[in-house]
């Protein structure tokens, strides 16, 4: 055991001639909400992609608590702990909020969707079709349906795109919360900065497929390379 | 007026026993499955085959039995494949699997036409509005509400009704649940060939039994499907209901016209609502 809940080995993926993700290594300790920043097409949803196992890596292995998952399927890799979202909601508008989150607890040994409508104030929106409730809410909701059974590890790609930014820094927060809390490590994929600084532990840029940098959010911002590839001067 | 309703309201239940099967295996492997009819055809077929010995009843039980398991083969084999494919392949190869059920049972049970048998306990009529109306029509339609009715609040309060319903809505977001898709998937289309036995056996003795039986009703389903919005189970349903109305008043008052009159609705149904009644999919 590394001490790392979950790492990426040596992952690469290509698209046709295209490198989307080359050689990179990532290790993640429990707890700690790792933030993955980069400019569009540096590699971090394909990252997400591969670790939870929704892209195969050419090369490389993925290991959870130590364990190598790289030959296990998404759904597999849910029922261990690896729990994920994507850019877009994932949530069936023609299912109650209730009806969708007993979906996804359905398929994982002893969760309880009543803690996660609790904690995501989901609660009394229970008996409305998702299609119904608003976009702020859909997102809590998307998020909630990935926290359901308490995941070890949750990558979230984007979860706060769309939103304003009061409800941006309240998803943060729950998030933060939760991570401190329930002990849920977290892989955030985000392109606001606000959002990333204000929450993670730690943070890796990828550029161009490849791992950039990797530090805490201090060190992030100060980093030359960074601010050149990603930030500017602004940052 | 009220037998033309009822007559209306058998095809269209008929129309819905097949063209649920439809929706069920489009909507989780998104496969158009040209082969459906031919299923159909097949079902009736088996059934009677077992109905010609004196065993109605069983070659209803057998024949649905029959074709769950014909599903079952075709998904793991062939639909499963298929999904990853473009949508004009799947056309194709179900076109392709329609022509060998066809030319199988042409070598099996020959061309000619074959008359299937009413059970004895549905046969003779009853009077209704004064009118005399088969039995076995009113049976026809209990199949189908009993079948609409079932399937309704399966995919309502059970759980694996929530995973098709989620299955139907995303099939990738909810592999990425923790839900085996595939497994969900044999179930379904397992359902939905063995709707497409029922409809076969239930249509035989309104229908003659012909290797090309399939063809016609399978057009006036893929049509329901549409109108009713793919994917949808109550859309469906309603869309069953009109087109067999539509049918059957267009073959009474306008016969010169009763070929095109779903063709019609459809066209119009589209322009005004391109997702059809209750559908969410173009």
């Amino acid at each position: 055991m590394t001490g790392h809940v979950i790492e990426g080995i040596g992952l690469s993926r290509r698209y046709g001639g295209f490198a989307a993700l080359d050689n990179v290594d990532i290790a993640v300790k429990q707890g700690e909400i790792r933030g993955l920043i980069g400019p569009n097409g540096a590699g971090k949803s394909t990252l997400i992609d591969v670790l939870s196992g929704r892209a195969a890596t050419r090369g490389g292995k993925v290991l959870l608590n130590g364990e190598d998952i790289s030959a296990l399927t998404p759904q597999e890799r849910r029922r261990r702990g690896m729990a994920r979202s994507f850019q877009r909601t994932n949530i069936f508008p023609d299912l109650t909020v209730e009806q969708q989150l007993l979906v996804a607890a359905w398929a994982v040994p002893g969760a309880d969707i009543a803690e996660v409508m609790d904690e995501l104030r989901l609660t009394e929106l229970a008996d409305i079709p998702a299609g119904e409730i608003s976009y702020g809410d859909q997102r809590r909701l998307d998020l909630a349906l990935a926290l359901v059974g308490r995941p070890a590890v949750l990558l979230l790609d984007e979860p706060a795109a769309g939103l304003t930014m009061e409800e941006s820094l309240g998803l943060a927060r729950i998030l933060r919360d939760l991570a401190n809390r329930w002990k849920v490590t977290v892989l955030l994929v985000e392109h606001d900065m606000q959002v990333v600084f204000s929450i993670c532990d730690r943070i890796t840029v990828l550029h161009l497929g490849r791992s950039l940098s990797e530090g805490t959010c201090a060190e992030i911002r100060v980093d030359p390379t960074v601010i050149a590839a990603y930030l500017g001067t602004e940052a | 007026m009220l037998i033309q309703i009822l007559n209306g309201i058998v095809y269209g239940g008929l129309l819905y026993l097949l063209a649920v099967g439809l929706v069920l295996i489009f909507g989780l492997r998104e496969v158009v499955n040209f082969a459906h009819g031919a299923l159909f055809m097949i079902g009736a077929y088996i059934g009677f085959s077992i109905a010609a010995m004196g065993y109605w009843w069983s070659g209803l039980l057998v024949s649905v039995f029959a074709m769950a398991l014909v599903g079952c083969a075709l998904d793991a084999a062939v639909f499963s494949t298929l999904r990853k494919h473009d949508h004009i392949v799947t056309v194709l190869v179900t076109f392709g699997i329609l022509l060998i059920l066809e030319t199988v049972v042409t070598k099996v049970w020959g061309k000619a036409y074959l008359t299937y048998p009413v059970p004895p306990l549905l046969a003779g009529t009853v009077s209704i509005g004064g009118s005399p109306f088969p039995i076995y029509r009113l049976f026809v339609i209990a199949v189908s509400v009993a079948v609409a009715v079932s399937l309704s609040l399966w995919l309502r309060y059970t759980r694996t009704g929530l995973y098709i319903r989620a299955a139907s809505t995303d099939a990738r977001v909810t592999s990425m649940q923790g839900i085996n898709v595939d497994r969900l998937s044999l179930i379904v289309v397992g359902l939905g060939t063995a709707l497409a036995g029922l409809s076969g056996v239930v249509a035989g003795p309104l229908l003659s039994l012909s290797p090309t039986m399939g063809n016609y009703i399978l057009i006036d389903s893929f049509i329901v499907v549409v109108i009713g919005g793919l994917g949808s189970f109550a859309g469906a349903f309603i869309a069953a209901l009109l087109i067999g109305q539509i049918h059957n008043f267009g073959a009474v008052y306008l016969p010169w016209a009763a070929t095109v009159l779903p063709f019609m609705l459809m066209v119009g149904i589209l322009i005004w609502r391109p997702t059809g009644f209750a559908g969410s999919r173009t």
